[in-house]
């Protein structure tokens, strides 16, 4: 398996300790994130392919971020596949989650290997993600 | 909320059209015209003698006529010309003279100055019958004055009064006439212009009126938009909490679950994850719990005498191994004066002390922690200080809100709920205290908070175990208690002095809410109760009083009393009258105190609704009744020199005791009997009201004989 990267994007440290171990069980590199600025800062460094954006997060929330990592040119060519991980489960954020851009949206709390499992379908090419459908 | 849409005017009622005014000339016009016409028929009379030429007739006749055209052709133009009436009229005189003969017949001398009082005073249709008569009477004229027939000849003479009767309806009515239609227009016109200022008048405070509306629900508009914004925010904050911890607990447990690769080390560093999470997430639905109950009020906190020294002591004793393990002290540090109890709840008041120390060891990393305890006036103030990291400037109101963190730079994320110092805010402000924070960046934080003290016994030394207080249990009846609820500090003293001097024990309450608590506690055998101000007028207590009591109702003595520093106490009021004014009681109140002197009724400070009752309800008994603000009422007593005033102390705020007192010194009008207007429930058997009635005030000497009285009366028929 190619080295995958993985960016963690969340202010709970319990929740990053958690989800990286059980990512890094699967081989990825992981790489994480406090805040919406370090989250970007970071993206720009190490360029993952899948970022888990936490919607509270101090200076720039999960939004902003998505919504940047979406719409800004510079990230074009790189869209890496969103996952929004949060404690807001209304559906009005769904909505705004999937409207920013999102690729999946899920609740806490999650079981991370069920994450897990998500993500090797992603990367066995048998989801449809964002970067993907604006060429069709 | 500062403009309350209850509480602003009524709106004006608009005025009514004018009515059609009468079809009368006016008196007061008319009499004037008539004295004018007077004198000038007297002048006249002496230049115009009658003469039998034609031509003089017709040129008088044409002359007169036009006068009553040039009357019609101003009127059009609306404009009021009684001069032109006037001269219309003199001309009508002067015709009437030439054709009537003058000075030599006095009937017709006096015939036109009657003839116009008369006319002034009629309807039109009146007075077409009455220029008939006064024709006809011009007509058989000639039969009183048979030496007229013999000179002229009776054809002749029958001719003139043919004549005058042609003057009078063709010249002199319409004249009449037009000058009653001119004035009629006239003062219509005036009428409609006044009306039409009244309406915009009204019209204009209505819009101002509708204006102040506007602003008042605009304001209550934002605030309910920005409740509705803090209660989102607080809901979305409070799934935060409760979905993080659990999270992370799923999250560990699955992985020990899944993964059978782990060892020991690794799996007790999750496991312990695992358990710190739920901790606190058990400790967050504690704290969320605590605040709900207390912000709601729902919880009856029980008020006992709490021994605050104790409380102290022991919330140190328990967070010092806390303390230890990071290296800190903690102290109390007292002067040897004594601390007072304090009256409040015993579990709650001890949290508030515990969750300020457990924040102040948090926050501490190098030196310890103090606690001082001081008196302040009825209060005791109980400052924790801590060397630690301090408090920036701006987060020092903030941080007592909810769900509020202080972020803290070590280990880079927030500790607690956030709670904590919001639920302390909650229990010291339910008991009457207030909290703050002083602090400085890098040196440390004083958290301080206020409790009132317990107004019974103190603390005898901090050595002696307090006992504890347990309100069923019956107190050892060697005397009478008597509750006394006073607002007014010195009245309070005065009376409790006065008092135990006679032997009674004593209680004192300064609101409704602190004589609930000492009278569940103490159970006197009467409540003495002065008036007490709005909000909390007592009405409240008065409710909630009885519903108190295990055995039989306490009776509550109501009296309002005056102090003063050379005479002692004095009963200051005659009657007293409950909201809403009732017709009954009001006459009853007035008769009770039977006002003398034919000076007028006053009432001072009333709410518009009320000043309008009491002046109608009392103008029917003939009394007229002045209305007065607060701020001139006793100035406009001494003036007015009243023969009963009306002091309402439900609206003036308190400043109606301030006027009682000025009322009794003022010399002239100390006498005055008073009533005073309160929101006492009076319709309550229990409560029995003490007041001079028809006595006099007396200014010079103490005076409460009533009152004593009544609690003897009382207190040896309890026993009975």
């Amino acid at each position: 398996m190619p080295d995958r990267m993985i960016l963690i994007a969340d202010d709970e440290p319990y929740l990053v300790h958690s989800l990286s171990f059980v990512l890094r069980k699967e081989g990825y590199n992981v790489e994480s994130a406090a805040d919406g600025e370090e989250a970007l800062r970071k993206f720009d460094e190490f360029n993952p392919e899948v970022v888990f954006l936490d919607l509270t997060m101090p200076k720039k929330d999960g939004f902003e971020v998505c919504h940047a990592l979406r719409n800004d040119p510079k990230y074009r060519e790189r869209m890496p596949y969103i996952i929004i991980l949060t404690c807001k489960g209304q559906d009005i954020d769904r909505y705004k989650g999937y409207l920013e851009g999102a690729d999946e949206y899920i609740t806490k709390p999650f079981s991370p290997v069920e994450v897990a499992g998500r993500l090797r379908e992603h990367f066995m090419g048998t989801t449809k993600p964002y970067s993907r459908r604006n060429l069709e | 909320m500062s403009k309350d849409p209850e509480n602003y005017e009524t709106f004006e009622a608009l005025p009514d059209l004018p009515a059609e005014s009468g079809n009368n000339i006016y008196p007061q016009e008319a009499g004037l015209r008539l004295i004018l016409l007077f004198l000038v028929f007297l002048t006249v009379n002496f230049f115009v003698t009658p003469r039998q030429n034609l031509l003089h007739v017709n040129l008088v006749l044409a002359l007169t006529l036009f006068f009553n055209l040039a009357v019609i052709y101003q009127s059009r133009k609306r404009i009021l010309i009684p001069d032109i009436a006037l001269t219309g009229d003199l001309l009508y005189i002067v015709v009437i003279c030439y054709f009537t003969g003058g000075a030599e017949n006095p009937i017709k001398f006096f015939g036109l100055p009657y003839f116009y009082l008369t006319v002034s005073r009629m309807g039109e249709k009146r007075l077409k019958w009455f220029l008939l008569a006064y024709a006809l009477v011009f007509l058989f004229m000639p039969a009183l004055e048979p030496h007229k027939l013999t000179s002229v000849g009776a054809r002749e003479h029958a001719r003139m009064s043919l004549m005058n009767i042609a003057l009078i309806f063709g010249v002199g009515w319409p004249a009449v006439m037009l000058a009653a239609q001119i004035q009629k227009e006239h003062r219509l016109q005036q009428a409609t212009a006044s009306t039409f200022h009244a309406l915009q008048n009204a019209l204009h405070l209505k819009t101002q009126n509708l204006q102040t509306a506007l602003e008042a629900l605009t304001e209550a508009h934002e605030h309910l938009k920005n409740l509705d914004k803090k209660k989102t925010s607080f809901f979305s904050n409070v799934t935060h909490e409760f979905r993080t911890p659990l999270a992370s607990m799923r999250s560990f447990s699955e992985i020990l679950f899944n993964y059978d690769d782990l060892d020991r080390d690794k799996q007790k560093e999750f496991l312990e994850i695992i358990i710190k999470e739920s901790e606190r997430l058990t400790q967050f639905i504690n704290d969320i719990l605590d605040l709900a109950k207390i912000e709601s009020g729902t919880i009856e906190l029980h008020h006992v005498k709490v021994d605050m020294a104790k409380v102290i002591k022991d919330s140190i004793k328990s967070l010092k191994p806390m303390a230890m393990e990071k290296g800190l002290y903690i102290e109390f540090k007292y002067s040897g004066e004594p601390i007072p109890y304090v009256k409040g709840d015993k579990l709650q008041i001890p949290l508030v002390m515990v969750n300020l120390l457990n924040n102040a060891i948090k926050f501490t990393s190098l030196g310890g922690i103090t606690v001082t305890a001081k008196k302040d006036r009825e209060y005791l103030q109980v400052s924790v200080s801590d060397t630690g990291e301090g408090i920036f400037p701006e987060e020092r109101e903030v941080i007592f809100e909810e769900f509020y963190r202080v972020a803290d730079n070590i280990a880079g994320r927030p500790k607690g709920s956030g709670l904590g110092l919001t639920i302390s805010k909650n229990i010291v402000e339910y008991h009457g205290g207030k909290i703050w924070v002083d602090s400085e960046i890098g040196s440390g934080s004083t958290f301080s908070f206020t409790l009132p003290i317990d107004l019974g016994e103190f603390a005898l030394s901090l050595r002696e175990k307090p006992e504890e207080q347990h309100p069923q249990v019956a107190r050892r009846r060697d005397r009478d208690i008597i509750l006394v609820l006073e607002q007014n500090v010195v009245v309070r003293q005065y009376l409790r002095a006065k008092l135990e001097e006679l032997g009674y024990k004593t209680e004192g309450a300064v609101s409704g809410k602190s004589a609930l608590e000492i009278a569940s506690y103490w159970n006197p055998d009467i409540v003495l109760s002065g008036i007490m101000d709005h909000p909390d007028n007592g009405a409240n207590f008065y409710k909630k009083f009885s519903t108190i009591q295990n055995t039989t109702p306490v009776p509550v003595i109501v009296a309002s009393l005056l102090a003063d520093p050379k005479y002692g106490l004095q009963l200051a009021v005659n009657g007293f009258l409950s909201k809403p004014i009732d017709r009954f009681d009001l006459m009853s109140a007035v008769e009770a105190v039977s006002p003398k002197g034919k000076g007028p009724f006053i009432s001072i400070g009333h709410d518009r609704i009320e000043g309008r009752t009491l002046q109608l309800l009392l103008g029917e008994e003939n009394h007229t009744v002045l209305l007065a603000d607060e701020s001139v009422g006793v100035d406009a007593c001494r003036r007015e020199k009243p023969s009963l005033i009306f002091l309402d102390s439900t609206h003036t705020g308190g400043s109606w005791r301030k006027m009682l007192t000025e009322l009794r010194r003022c010399a002239p009008i100390s006498q005055t009997p008073i009533i005073l207007i309160t929101e006492l429930p009076f319709m309550d058997k229990n409560i029995k009201t003490v007041t001079l009635g028809k006595e006099a005030f007396t200014p010079e000497k103490e005076y409460i004989e009533p009152l004593l009285n009544n609690i003897r009366q009382i207190l040896s028929s309890s026993k009975a």
